[in-house]
C-alpha cells in the first residue's frame, strides 16, 4: 500500500501535474482580445492565446506558420497563438532600439526542433510592422540550398550564381508584405541592369519590382539593389529582417550541383566536375547575408538556427555554436542568443485546453486527467510534437 | 548446516544479527522444531492447458510492484496470457487500431509506420471536419468526426461475414462459402482496405489514400466495400456447394 501510494504521489509532483486541472479534465481556454502583437505585454499576456487580425495573418504572421498548422486553423474555422517570453522580450529591445543610429541589432533564436521559434519571429514581425517599420523575411532558404529550379550564371556578380525563379517569388512576397509601405520609397542612385537599360534615381521601388518581375533574368540583381538601399539607412523606417534557419547560409555543400547550370557548352568543352554549389556562390542567399551585417543602421536582424536546416552531420545538434559553425558564428558574433524554451505547465495546460475546446481533440479520453497527463508527457513540451500527436487523439 | 538454518530463520524474523543472541536463538529453534512443509509452487494448483484469460485491468499490472498484495490473494496464482507485444497501458489504447497498424508493418519498420498512422488520423479528422462545415444544419450530427470511430465503423463494413475457399473434390475444384471467426474477419477487412488503398507509384502518400478509404468506407462506399460485396456475391452464387466445407 504505501509503494502504490509513494507512486501516486510521484505522478503528482511531476512537471506536468499542473495539466490536471483540480476538477478535473479539460477547462476553458485562457485568451486575451488583444489581437495587436504590439500591444501585448510581459506582465500582462504571458501564456495567454490571442486571435491574430485577418490582414496581419495574411500578410505577415502565415508565412511564419508550419503548414500543417495553417491547414488547422482552416478546418477549425478559428484561429490562436499563444504569447511567449521571447518573442515579447525581443518586441521590448526593439521597440527602445528604433532611430537610435546604433548599428543592426542581431538576435538569434534557437531552441530544439518544434519549440516554436519561427513562430516568435512572426509574432515580432507582425508586431514591427503594426509599428510601421519595413519587413524582409526569408523563410525557405534551406530549402532553395536543397532544390534548384534554375540556375544561371550572374551577370551583376560575376563568378556566382542567380537562381531567377526564387527571385521572383521573394519579390512578389516582399511586395505583399510591404504593400502600404513601398509606395512612399524612392531609389537614390541610378540601377543599371546591363550595357543598355536601366532605371533612373528617384524611381519608386514598385517600378524596380515590377521590372525585375517582368524580367525575371534580373530578379537577384533587383533583391541586391534593394539591399544596398536598405544599408545606406537613408529610409524614413527602421528595417527588420526575419531570416528563418540561418545555419543554412554557411553550408559547405547542397542539392545543387555545378552541371545544374543550363548553357551551352563551348567548343571542346570538358563536362565540369560536379561539385556542390554552396551558399557563397548564390547572390540571392549573399544578398541576404549582407543584410545579417552589423555594418549599417536604423535596423534589426531577427534570426533562427534550426536543425531542421542542418546538414547530415549536423543532424542531432540545437545550439547555435554547433549549427552555425566556425564560420557563421564569427560572422554573427556579437548576437543576443534567445532561447525558445518548451511549453511550461501552465502554457501546456492552456493549449490543451484550446485543443479540446475548439473540438481538434475528438477523443474522449483527451478531456480525462489521464490523457491529458499523457499528451503533456509525450510531446515533452515541444509545441511542434504536440500539434503532431494531438491528431491522433 | 544448522548454521545456514539458524541464519535463514533469523533472516524469517527480520534480524539482522548473525551472533546468537539469547532470543534469536530460541526463536529459529521454534520455527526449526515445527514439521517441515513442503512448500508445492502455487502454480502447480493452477496450471492448465489454454486458452487463458486475457490481461484485465484488474489483474497485477506486470510493471509495478506487487508487495502490497496479500499472499493469499488469487491475483498472484491466477493464470493469465502475458499483454500483447504492443499492447500500451494508455486510455488512448484502442484494440482495433492497433492491429490494423500491425497489417501494414513492413520489414518490420512498426515506428516508422506510427508516424503514417498519426498523420492518417489528423487527416480523417481534416475530411470530417470539411464536410461537416458544409454539410445542412440537420446533417451536421450525423457525420462522425472522431478516426478511432471512423476506423471502427470502416472496418465493421468492411468485415466479411462468408468466405469462398476451394475444395478440390471429385476432379473438380469448387468455391465452397465458409463462414469465418471473427479474427479472420477483421483480418479480411484489413486487407481489403490496404488493397484499396494502394495507389501506383509515388502519386499519393500512404496516409492520405488510406484517409479517404476509411471514410468511404465508414460511409458504405469505395473500393473495399465494394470488394467485399463482390465476395458476399460469390457466396451467394456458389450456395448450392456450401455442404461440401471442411469444417
Amino acid at each position: 500500500r504505501s509503494i502504490a501510494n509513494w507512486l501516486l504521489r510521484r505522478r503528482q509532483l511531476s512537471p506536468f501535474g499542473a495539466c490536471v486541472n483540480r476538477r478535473g479534465g479539460a477547462s476553458a481556454a485562457l485568451l486575451t482580445d488583444e489581437s495587436a502583437p504590439d500591444r501585448h505585454s510581459l506582465d500582462r499576456h504571458v501564456g495567454l492565446l490571442y486571435r491574430p487580425e485577418e490582414a496581419d495573418w495574411q500578410a505577415v504572421t502565415r508565412h511564419f506558420c508550419r503548414p500543417e498548422l495553417v491547414r488547422l486553423f482552416d478546418t477549425l474555422g478559428q484561429r490562436a497563438l499563444m504569447v511567449r517570453r521571447p518573442a515579447l522580450e525581443i518586441g521590448e529591445r526593439l521597440a527602445e532600439h528604433a532611430g537610435d543610429g546604433r548599428p543592426c541589432l542581431r538576435f538569434v533564436l534557437y531552441g530544439r526542433r518544434g519549440s516554436g521559434k519561427s513562430l516568435q519571429m512572426g509574432h515580432v514581425a507582425s508586431a514591427c510592422r503594426r509599428r510601421g517599420w519595413l519587413l524582409v523575411t526569408v523563410h525557405n532558404a534551406h530549402l532553395w540550398m536543397r532544390h534548384s529550379r534554375e540556375l544561371h550564371e550572374s551577370a551583376h556578380r560575376p563568378g556566382m550564381f542567380d537562381t531567377a525563379g526564387y527571385g521572383c517569388i521573394w519579390l512578389r512576397h516582399f511586395y505583399a508584405m510591404n504593400q502600404e509601405i513601398l509606395p512612399g520609397l524612392r531609389v537614390t542612385k541610378e540601377l543599371s541592369w546591363n550595357a543598355k537599360e536601366s532605371t533612373p534615381a528617384g524611381s519608386s521601388w514598385k517600378e524596380v519590382i515590377d521590372y525585375a518581375l517582368a524580367r525575371p533574368r534580373y530578379s537577384c540583381a533587383a533583391v541586391q539593389f534593394l539591399i544596398d538601399e536598405i544599408k545606406l539607412g537613408s529610409l524614413p523606417m527602421p528595417t527588420l529582417v526575419c531570416f528563418e534557419v540561418a545555419n543554412c547560409l554557411w553550408w559547405h555543400r547542397s542539392g545543387i550541383k555545378n552541371d545544374a547550370i543550363r548553357r551551352t557548352p563551348l567548343q571542346g568543352e570538358e563536362p565540369p566536375w560536379r561539385a556542390d554549389i554552396t551558399a557563397k556562390q548564390l547572390t540571392l542567399l549573399d544578398a541576404f547575408k549582407q543584410l545579417l551585417d552589423s555594418d549599417w543602421n536604423n535596423g534589426a536582424a531577427v534570426m533562427s538556427v534550426s536543425p531542421q536546416g542542418a546538414l547530415f552531420d549536423r543532424l542531432r545538434e540545437w545550439m547555435p555554436r554547433k549549427l552555425l559553425g566556425d564560420e557563421g558564428f564569427a560572422y554573427l558574433d556579437p548576437f543576443v542568443p534567445v532561447y525558445v524554451e518548451p511549453y511550461g505547465p501552465a502554457e501546456m495546460s492552456n493549449m490543451l485546453n484550446w485543443y479540446t475546446e475548439s473540438g481538434w481533440l475528438t477523443s474522449e479520453a483527451a478531456a480525462t486527467d489521464a490523457g491529458r497527463a499523457e499528451l503533456a508527457f509525450l510531446s515533452d513540451g515541444n509545441a511542434g510534437e504536440l500539434l503532431r500527436i494531438a491528431g491522433e487523439w | 548446516m544448522s548454521q545456514l538454518l539458524l541464519g535463514y530463520a533469523s533472516r524469517l524474523l527480520g534480524c539482522q544479527s548473525r551472533s546468537g543472541s539469547a532470543a534469536t536463538t530460541a526463536a529459529a529453534a521454534a520455527i526449526l522444531s515445527q514439521q517441515p512443509v513442503r512448500h508445492k509452487s502455487p502454480l502447480q494448483k493452477v496450471r492448465k492447458r489454454g486458452p487463458f484469460p486475457e490481461w484485465t485491468k484488474t489483474d497485477p499490472d506486470p510493471h509495478l510492484f506487487t508487495r502490497h498484495i496479500p499472499k493469499t490473494d488469487e491475483r498472484r496464482t491466477k493464470a493469465v496470457r502475458p499483454p500483447g507485444k504492443y499492447q500500451i497501458f494508455s486510455v488512448h489504447y484502442d484494440p482495433i487500431v492497433n492491429s490494423f497498424a500491425g497489417h501494414f508493418v513492413k520489414c518490420g519498420e512498426r515506428d516508422k509506420l506510427r508516424d503514417v498512422f498519426t498523420q492518417m488520423m489528423a487527416e480523417i479528422k481534416h475530411i470530417q471536419m470539411a464536410r461537416r462545415n458544409a454539410a445542412p444544419p440537420e446533417e451536421k450530427a450525423s457525420i462522425e468526426v472522431d478516426p478511432t470511430r471512423v476506423i471502427h465503423k470502416a472496418v465493421e463494413n468492411c468485415s466479411p461475414l462468408l468466405i469462398i475457399k476451394h475444395v478440390f473434390r471429385g476432379g473438380f475444384l469448387y468455391k465452397v462459402p465458409c463462414p469465418l471467426r471473427e479474427s479472420e474477419s477483421q483480418m479480411r477487412a484489413f486487407k481489403f482496405l490496404r488493397i484499396a488503398s494502394n495507389v501506383r507509384g509515388t502519386k499519393e502518400h500512404l496516409y492520405r489514400s488510406l484517409a479517404r478509404e476509411l471514410v468511404n468506407a465508414s460511409n458504405n462506399e469505395g473500393k473495399a466495400v465494394h470488394a467485399k460485396l463482390q465476395l458476399h456475391k460469390t457466396c451467394e452464387e456458389n450456395r448450392a456447394y456450401a455442404n461440401y466445407r471442411i469444417t
